[in-house]
């Protein structure tokens, strides 16, 4: 494990973010008959029951980015993720995990490259992706 | 071919604008955020080196694109797929935040019908904080059987 400085090298993982997943509306709302958010329909559709958000995984995502870049973060990181494997449900065990891909000199800093990626239960990935952040010179 | 039941294939036109949508990111609601993602990370909650506490730069990132659509449609039954952000600036608390959007693509995959909306976000002085491009499936109903 490492945390992000200009010495990180490739092929270092970031330290981990574990958490439980909770999407407060998932509790507090009901939801119409088709909605991927209605435990029925999803089960019926084949998944394991209602869907957490996409903008909930991606802000369980940031933490692991912000946590690991600090607030360099918030000017210039990026992230993309592709959703997978029937995503996530309320109460699932989830944790964020990335590796260092590539190191990238620019203007003001190092860019740091990643690939990122989601993991629920005994390690089911639930998304996949790329960051880059800037760890200044 | 049979369409979403909820946004017709026909009438999702690439390139049509989507938006504005705005709010104030208040306080209370940093606080929500930081207690409902168990992130009690002191840079929204306390201070900063950008001068003062700020919105945590995955708040609503992901969500905006649905609220986007659906000031033309019903969405009630979309999913999101895949969704990709650049931070470019820090959203300052109590600023009123302001979203724009497009159509910028859609395609039907292994039966799916989606939408790839491209949305960028302001603060009231102008400030740019983030750009977006997010991947929504209409549902998970096939509407073809390729």
């Amino acid at each position: 494990m490492v945390a992000a400085s200009k010495d990180a090298k490739v092929g270092s993982e970031m330290p981990p973010v574990r958490k439980k997943s909770y999407q407060r509306s998932l509790d507090e709302t009901v939801f119409m008959a088709d909605s991927i958010h209605n435990n029925d329909y999803t089960r019926g559709k084949g998944y394991a029951g209602a869907l957490t958000s996409s903008y909930v995984l991606c802000g369980y995502m940031s933490e692991l980015l912000v946590n690991f870049f600090g607030p360099s973060w918030l000017k210039g990181g990026q992230i993309a993720l592709t959703f997978i494997n029937g995503g996530v449900q309320q109460g699932d065990e989830i944790t964020c995990r990335g590796v260092i891909t590539e190191r990238v000199e620019e203007k003001g800093g190092i860019r740091l490259n990643l690939d990122i990626w989601m993991e629920k239960g005994e390690g089911v990935k639930v998304a996949v992706g790329k960051a880059s952040g800037i760890i200044k010179a | 071919m049979d369409m979403s039941k909820h946004i017709p294939w026909d009438s999702v036109i690439v390139g049509d604008t989507l938006g504005p949508i705005e709010y104030v990111v208040d306080k209370e609601a940093v606080e929500q955020y930081c207690d409902d993602w168990k992130d009690a990370n002191p840079i929204y909650l306390e201070d900063s080196p950008f001068g003062g506490p700020v919105v945590p730069p995955a708040f609503r990132a992901g969500l905006d694109s649905f609220r986007l659509l659906a000031t033309k449609f019903d969405s009630h039954a979309t999913v999101g797929v895949k969704t990709e952000h650049e931070y470019i600036n820090p959203a300052k608390i109590g600023k009123r935040l302001i979203t724009t959007g497009k159509i910028a693509d859609k395609y039907i995959k292994r039966g799916i019908e989606y939408v790839v909306i491209e949305y960028s976000m302001v603060d009231e002085d102008g400030v740019e904080i983030r750009r977006s491009v997010d991947h929504i499936a209409l549902s998970v109903e096939r509407v073809t059987d390729s």
